[in-house]
């Protein structure tokens, strides 16, 4: 099936979803080259991945990220 | 052409800092040019404008140079005008050269928010293949967007796999430039039994076959175990 001057063949498991969790534990204990990916049929949010990467931006760099403000209470309707 | 659009921008941008010039000026120089080459196409007020901005976005050009002359203007209007920060402007410059994205598809992977999901989750590898091929990360994600299969929820792995064959040539570009389709349903005999594999590629940077393996249901461990069964019988082999 490889050829000879080839790589070991990769797998890719793709889902309709996944708990990060479940698939680190999973994937740490496999002895394969695989990865475990997800799939969506609808395009995200972008405001929504903005928001994501500004939390990011924040927690990976809280030297350079403005001191935190309190937090304002949210009310929930 | 690029080119001459930055030199315009950068023009405009020190007319504008240094001399005072507004829009009404910008304006008048568009009607004047118009006026003067009624057959050059491309500076009206607007465009003017906007290579002000391309060159405000790009001013140290020397180190994007290449780049920038690869893509479209049409393509630069996109990413300039969707995507706010250095960082995320230089990404998708990489991407959409890169990759050859067409002027829409760079518009739908800035609309795919491409950026955001490569830097806040990078793909999930396992331990094996982070050894065996480290540089595979850079060539997979942890989110595929399939939107344009126009899927109903839910539905069936069939229904997946069918309309991801019927739409090969955009699955291949929301896979990476580099897959090549070697086929579906492909059969892997061990022992004596058959089984077949969803669906196969071939990776040309990693040189090496990719099996997909699709679920329409979330992740659990045991749907490893099958895949890695397979991938078992061909490093044996």
């Amino acid at each position: 099936m490889k050829k000879l001057h080839e790589n070991p063949a990769i797998g890719l498991l793709l889902c309709a979803g996944k708990d990060s969790k479940v698939v680190e534990y999973a994937l740490s204990r496999s002895l394969s080259p695989a990865l475990v990916a997800e799939y969506q049929t609808r395009l995200p949010d972008k405001q929504m991945l903005a928001m994501k990467l500004q939390e990011f931006y924040l927690l990976s760099a809280p030297e350079v990220a403005p001191k935190a403000r309190p937090k304002k209470t949210i009310n929930r309707i | 052409m690029i080119d001459l659009y930055w030199a315009i921008g950068q023009h405009l941008h020190h007319k504008i800092e240094s001399d005072g010039w507004a829009k009404s000026t910008v304006m008048q120089l568009a009607a004047y040019i118009a006026q003067r080459e009624p057959a050059l196409r491309g500076f009206s007020a607007q465009n003017l404008w906007r290579m002000r901005q391309f060159f405000e976005a790009y001013p140290a050009k020397a180190k994007l140079s290449t780049l920038l002359r690869e893509l479209p203007w049409s393509a630069h209007q996109h990413i300039l005008s969707r995507s706010k920060q250095p960082e995320e402007r230089e990404f998708y410059l990489r991407m959409a050269t890169q990759q050859r994205w067409s002027v829409r598809e760079v518009a739908r992977q800035i609309d795919s928010g491409l950026f955001e999901r490569a830097v806040i989750s990078p793909p999930k590898l396992s331990t094996a293949l982070r050894e065996m091929q480290p540089q595979a990360e850079q060539h997979f994600k942890d989110l595929y967007l399939l939107e344009f299969l126009a899927l109903p929820d839910p539905h069936s792995e069939a229904d997946l796999h069918r309309s991801l064959l019927m739409n090969l040539g955009r699955f291949l570009t929301e896979l990476g430039r580099d897959f090549c389709y070697v086929g579906s349903e492909y059969p892997v005999q061990v022992g004596g039994q058959d089984f077949a594999l969803d669906l196969l590629f071939f990776h040309r940077g990693l040189s090496c076959l990719v099996a997909i393996e699709l679920k329409v249901t979330a992740f659990e461990p045991e749907h490893l175990g099958k895949l890695n069964f397979y991938l078992e019988r061909w490093t044996a082999m």
